[in-house]
């Protein structure tokens, strides 16, 4: 089956501001489903609240948009109900990195396989500009009246640290390798983070216009390879993490560099885990017989509780 | 049938045989094992029993105590005071303080009812009891201990577990239980540790009998076997899990927090029910996951208590609103805040039926038993696809850890009865163009699919939205979006036939008192009911019937019980009625309501009484 841009298309308009950085991440995860040939109908993209969120809507895929804080367990949950979806996660710094950060860490210990595309773009775009958790400490940006005095939070070390097994940045504007990293993340099994680093025009102009990326951003070098070649040689999988965290740690927020800074593939999934429990994914279990009567199989509990 | 001597209430003309007993100890020696061994044995023997325990937020050292009452009828409650009571520890006895000499507890010689038995150690001071009315026994457990490490060549302290194997021997052959049958509950019980452990018991079983046979005590009870069909022993949070399994709950998502756990962790352990136990990070992930799994097409559920509950607010809020069906059971426990947390309280009852920011149709059930809990959380799963609204299940701690004997065909006959509805869940559209989730429909729900089985993709919006579930703002729309969300109330009335609703037992219209409830008390109602009495129970709590209204209008005089201080059944009642019920009886020591303290409390609304506050412990 081969499906073209258009079929991607919602018949919703998006209404986000000219020039807005989400336009670019929404043509890539279009691209991205089609390059990596995915099945519109098996695929949901879950979203928080913010401008982000409402990409779902302009996508003719399933979309769940949730609450502020909440997309990463919904889409678990998604994810863990029925395995043979693809699911992103298409949300906001705000939203993953401030209020839903417990969420954030703790999909590291899980490593379901969803695929975080975090619009981030250090301003909270919706309510009209306050500071997230992704701007610096100092930085005035145009929808705040006073420098940020909150230190900034660096979601990829964040990320690799808390367990995640794919981990990348990249920029709104430049939606070749938005898509090709999407692309990867898909074909990635388990916990995928991609933190997009999205144009907000208006309350944000100073630090994400698209000429600031272009001269403050910069591709990783070639000769970084941040996969890990062994999966199972788990030194490898330490010193991997640890280049990474050596190269983020040292960057500076002129300076940034997009790509794959990490990835281990086939780590042990979610999944994984619950399989080794027999039981197949819960939606595909029968509850019923054709008249409805539940079918499940109570004896055991009868046996454990008869005196 | 066995002794015709009613050994506990004079009142009572159906009961033969209703006798109770309790022992106690500090929390992690092993008090909970004995009181299961203890029902165990009575409910292999063919008779009715009904336990509770007592204990402190607290693993080792607080004093916890459990009661457990025997009948050859069907009994629904505890009563104010037992039989036999047996203690291995002294706290047990006298209470204990704290360092600023406030009571902690005040000890259980109150307990013993008149011309029952106390049993203690040898190394209490009899002579600090001061009850004459009550045969107190001294009885030297380390004697028998030693005896027993000394005959496995073993040492006293690792026997001294088998303490509570002793605390039951004494109470089996006081009550004319025949001690064999314990022997055989003793193997059973401990078959998974090994001979060593089956051994240790039985020589403390032996010991003990030995021991006993040289004091000479008379008997309290001659619990011969008798005939009854097969019962199971269960504990009420197994109840809850029994309900979701047969419901077709595929997904349990919790956190931990008594008394709710409990229900999670027995489900994992029984893998073979297909139900996947997930323990995320918090109460909001818990909520989002079941969230996120129902609307990927599986019955979804989680277990809490009150704070935990609180926590899941802003999505609650959300299901209504997006119309998924899900369905969480709250265990509730002494509130405000942390509160009580190993103590009973129905004080969560305003708060499930208001939760959430906005106006959204919802539904609050509320089981009054053990046997209810099976079948309103296994209804539970159809009520919430059926109408597609979040469904709340207020059990409480005096349900979800009560040990009760319950019939094994009720739960057999229930679920060959029970049916799995599934309501508007489609595989098709059925027209041209995008699926509309939330499309305008006569009774308010619209058809719902599985993503990934079907040939549409669906959206989902919190946000106002439009038939497609894409957010949209337009007036008209807003309108015909909240009627069609808040007009549930009425289509699940309809639907939802009497019984499900409520029960009635008596006739109000002819008693001299009606009484209204709901939840656990619903156990000491029916044991103190009589023919001058009525009783509704009130299972549909929201939304509430309208015939309410009728059976309380005609009732010469109404009261209502609750275990909270504010009345917020009576104040539900008030806001949808109109009716302020006149008087009431509450209970909010975060103790369970024992049938006898009720009793009195309905004589004395009977006299006139306007308010009752009931403080048994």
């Amino acid at each position: 089956m081969t499906i073209s841009l258009s079929d991607l298309n919602s018949h919703e308009q998006n209404d986000w501001c000219p020039q807005c950085g989400d336009t670019g991440i929404l043509l890539a995860v279009k691209n991205a489903i089609i390059q990596a040939n995915l099945d519109p109908k098996k695929v949901v993209d879950v979203s928080g609240i913010g401008c982000s969120s409402k990409l779902p809507n302009f996508v003719n895929v399933n979309g769940i948009h949730t609450l502020h804080g909440r997309a990463i367990p919904f889409a678990e949950g998604v994810k863990i109900a029925n395995p043979e979806l693809t699911v992103f996660v298409n949300a906001g710094d705000g939203d993953t990195y401030g209020i839903g950060v417990g969420h954030f860490i703790s999909a590291g210990r899980r490593n379901v396989d969803i695929k975080l595309l975090i619009h981030d773009n250090g301003v909270y775009g919706l309510t009209k500009g306050q500071i997230s958790p992704t701007l610096q400490e100092n930085m005035k940006v145009k929808g705040w009246p006073e420098p940020n005095i909150n230190g900034a939070l660096d979601p990829l070390s964040l990320a690799i640290i808390a367990g995640y097994t794919f981990v990348a940045r990249t920029q709104s504007y430049n939606v070749k390798e938005q898509t090709e990293l999407i692309v990867k993340a898909i074909q990635h099994k388990g916990l995928a983070l991609i933190d997009i680093l999205q144009g907000c025009p208006t309350y944000n102009p100073e630090y994400t216009s698209s000429a600031w990326f272009s001269t403050h951003t910069h591709p990783l070098p070639n000769t970084y390879d941040g996969k890990v070649s062994d999966p199972s040689n788990l030194e490898e999988v330490n010193a991997k993490k640890l280049q990474a965290l050596n190269l983020l740690m040292s960057e500076k927020m002129e300076d940034k560099h997009t790509g794959l800074f990490f990835q281990w593939e086939n780590a042990d999934t979610f999944e994984d885990r619950m399989k080794r429990s027999k039981m197949p994914p819960p939606i595909d279990e029968e509850i019923s017989d054709s008249e409805g009567r539940s079918t499940v199989d109570l004896s055991e509990i009868f046996k454990s509780l008869s005196t | 049938m066995g002794s015709k001597k009613n050994l506990n209430d004079e009142e009572s003309d159906i009961l033969m045989i209703d006798v109770s007993w309790m022992t106690g100890g500090k929390q992690g020696t092993g008090i909970d094992s004995a009181a299961s061994l203890f029902s165990k044995v009575l409910v292999k023997n063919g008779y009715n029993v009904y336990g509770y325990r007592e204990y402190f937020s607290n693993i080792k050292g607080m004093h916890s105590f459990f009661t457990v009452r025997v009948s050859d009828a069907a009994i629904n409650s505890q009563s104010s005071k037992v039989d036999l009571a047996v203690f291995p520890d002294k706290e047990s006895v006298f209470g204990e303080k704290n360092e600023h000499g406030e009571t902690i507890h005040d000890g259980h010689i109150k307990d013993v009812k008149s011309g029952g038995m106390l049993i203690v150690d040898k190394n209490v001071d009899v002579s600090q009891i001061k009850r004459s009315d009550i045969k107190v026994v001294q009885i030297d457990f380390d004697q028998i201990i030693n005896n027993v490490a000394k005959k496995m060549g073993v040492k006293s302290s690792d026997v001294m577990i088998a303490k509570n194997t002793s605390i039951v021997a004494i109470s089996a052959y006081l009550f004319g239980v025949d001690t064999e049958i314990l022997r055989t509950v003793l193997g059973s019980e401990f078959s998974n540790k090994g001979e060593a452990v089956i051994k240790m018991n039985t020589n403390t079983l032996d010991e003990t009998l030995n021991y006993l046979k040289t004091l000479s005590i008379p008997g309290l009870a001659k619990l011969t076997p008798i005939k009854n069909e097969e019962q199971l022993l269960l504990e009420g949070y197994e109840a809850s899990a029994i309900g979701k399994a047969i419901g077709g709950c595929k997904m349990q998502v919790y956190y931990p927090i008594t008394p709710a756990s409990d229900e999670s962790v027995f489900l994992e352990s029984h893998p073979e029910l297909g139900i996947r136990v997930i323990q995320p990070e918090s109460e909001l992930a818990v909520i989002g996951m079941v969230t996120g799994a129902s609307i990927a097409g599986v019955r979804a559920s989680t277990s809490t208590s009150g704070p935990g509950f609180a926590l899941m607010t802003e999505t609650i809020s959300y299901a209504g609103m997006t119309e998924t069906p899900i369905v969480v059971v709250d265990h509730q426990r002494g509130a405000p805040a942390t509160g009580l947390p190993t103590r009973t309280e129905q004080a969560d009852l305003e708060f499930a039926i208001h939760q959430g920011h906005g106006d959204f149709s919802r539904m609050v059930i509320a089981p009054g038993d053990l046997e209810e809990a099976i079948s309103i959380t296994a209804e539970a799963f159809n009520y919430a696809e059926t109408f597609q609204v979040p469904t709340i299940v207020l059990s409480e701690k005096s349900i979800s850890q009560i040990y009760k004997s319950v019939k094994k065909s009720y739960i057999d006959n229930f679920k060959s009865s029970y049916r799995i509805k599934r309501g508007k869940l489609v595989d098709k559209a059925g027209y041209d163009g995008d699926f509309k989730r939330f499309s305008f429909t006569e009774d308010g729900v619209s058809p719902r699919l599985i993503p990934g089985r079907s040939d549409h993709v669906m959206w989902i919006a919190g946000d106002e939205h439009d038939e497609y579930g894409h957010p949209y703002e337009e007036p008209m729309n807003r309108i015909r979006m909240m009627e069609k969300r808040n007009k549930k109330d009425e289509l699940i009335l309809k639907s939802i036939g009497i019984k499900d609703k409520f029960n009635l037992y008596g006739y109000p219209d002819k008693a001299d008192l009606l009484i209204v409830s709901w939840g656990s008390p619903k156990g000491a109602i029916l044991d103190a009911l009589n023919d001058k009495t009525a009783f509704l129970q009130i299972k549909l709590i929201e939304p509430l019937d309208p015939e309410i209204e009728n059976i309380i209008r005609k009732a010469k005089k109404v009261v209502c019980i609750e275990e909270n201080i504010s009345g917020q059944l009576r104040q539900h009642i008030a806001s949808k009625t109109g009716i302020l019920i006149e008087n009431q009886i509450l209970k909010y020591n975060g103790r369970i309501i024992d049938k006898d303290e009720l009793k009195d409390g309905l004589n004395r609304v009977l006299k006139g009484e306007k308010k009752v506050i009931l403080n048994d412990y």
